[in-house]
């Protein structure tokens, strides 16, 4: 699967995305992300911060949905993800822990966003809805 | 029982809701509300203009959670419990939908965000999700975040 070039675009918007995760007795977890990263065009890269329930979910079921909105073209991106790794250093989660401290310096929360690994995904599919669609 | 403090966070004029199901092999989706409604002091409903495959994963799966996130300030809360309906809007739910839109659009383009984008955001509801709440997470980042507040964790 290919990540659209126009997602790549609507990441680099600072619009929150929200991930839903399950665990395997199928309870879903809602949260928010300050960012999605791309990775490459097969790939993205969502920040560890803490050890919360998503992070616990993911562990166990890699499954993972992905929505984010795209204000200029009036539409909403819908992806659906799957946990490969986690990356601890390198490109990723040098640029990923650049972006985490400038948004904890933006929104007063230093000290409290700490980057703790890159977590790789799979993307198995990725859509746009027109909002009007929807 | 919905807390005190989950009600008042409802109630915020500019709040941006999301729905998450699970599916019967485990794969989660997830809803952008275009609006919500605390029916009482155990429902709440949520209004989508676009439900596909929610049908099949609440006969699978019925528990569904629902994120509350106030954009600009970080406060965050996450509600769980079973659905109890999927439906479509009545006209008491598209008057209550009117005035969530009214109110998001009001707020953000305060913060610069062009009226007409907001507007299409709030998309005309298709179906009503009505879900009891059972659980209640704080999800503000720092370090109350993940802490259940109902029923209270115990000490």
């Amino acid at each position: 699967m290919k990540v659209h070039s126009d997602f790549r675009a609507a990441t680099d918007q600072g619009i929150p995305a929200a991930i839903c995760t399950c665990d395997k007795e199928g309870v879903p977890n809602v949260t928010i992300l300050s960012k999605v990263y791309w990775v490459d065009d097969e790939h993205v890269a969502i920040s560890f911060q803490f050890f919360s329930k998503t992070i616990r979910n993911v562990r166990e079921n890699p499954f993972v949905g992905l929505r984010l909105l795209d204000l200029p073209k009036h539409q909403s991106w819908v992806l659906d993800l799957e946990y490969v790794r986690s990356e601890t250093e390198g490109d990723v989660f040098d640029e990923m822990d650049m972006a985490i401290q400038a948004i904890a310096s933006m929104t007063g929360m230093e000290g409290i966003f700490k980057l703790q690994a890159a977590d790789i995904y799979k993307v198995h599919s990725c859509r746009a809805l027109p909002w009007g669609d929807e | 029982m919905v807390p005190d403090v989950a009600t008042r966070h409802l109630e915020a004029p500019l709040l941006l809701v999301h729905l998450g199901s699970c599916g019967a092999d485990l794969k989660p989706a997830l809803y952008s509300a275009v609006g919500h409604q605390q029916v009482d002091d155990k429902h709440v409903a949520v209004f989508l203009a676009e439900a596909h495959g929610l049908k099949e994963h609440v006969a699978a799966n019925k528990t569904l959670s629902l994120n509350a996130n106030r954009p600009g300030v970080n406060e965050c809360y996450q509600l769980k419990g079973p659905c109890v309906s999927i439906e479509p809007p009545s006209p008491a739910h598209l008057e209550r939908w009117q005035q969530c839109r009214d109110n998001f659009v009001d707020q953000l383009s305060q913060m610069g965000y062009p009226k007409e984008t907001l507007t299409a955001f709030f998309a005309r509801p298709e179906v009503v999700v009505t879900m009891e709440v059972v659980e209640v997470y704080v999800q503000t980042p720092g370090p109350e975040a993940g802490k259940r507040i109902a029923p209270p964790e115990a000490v």
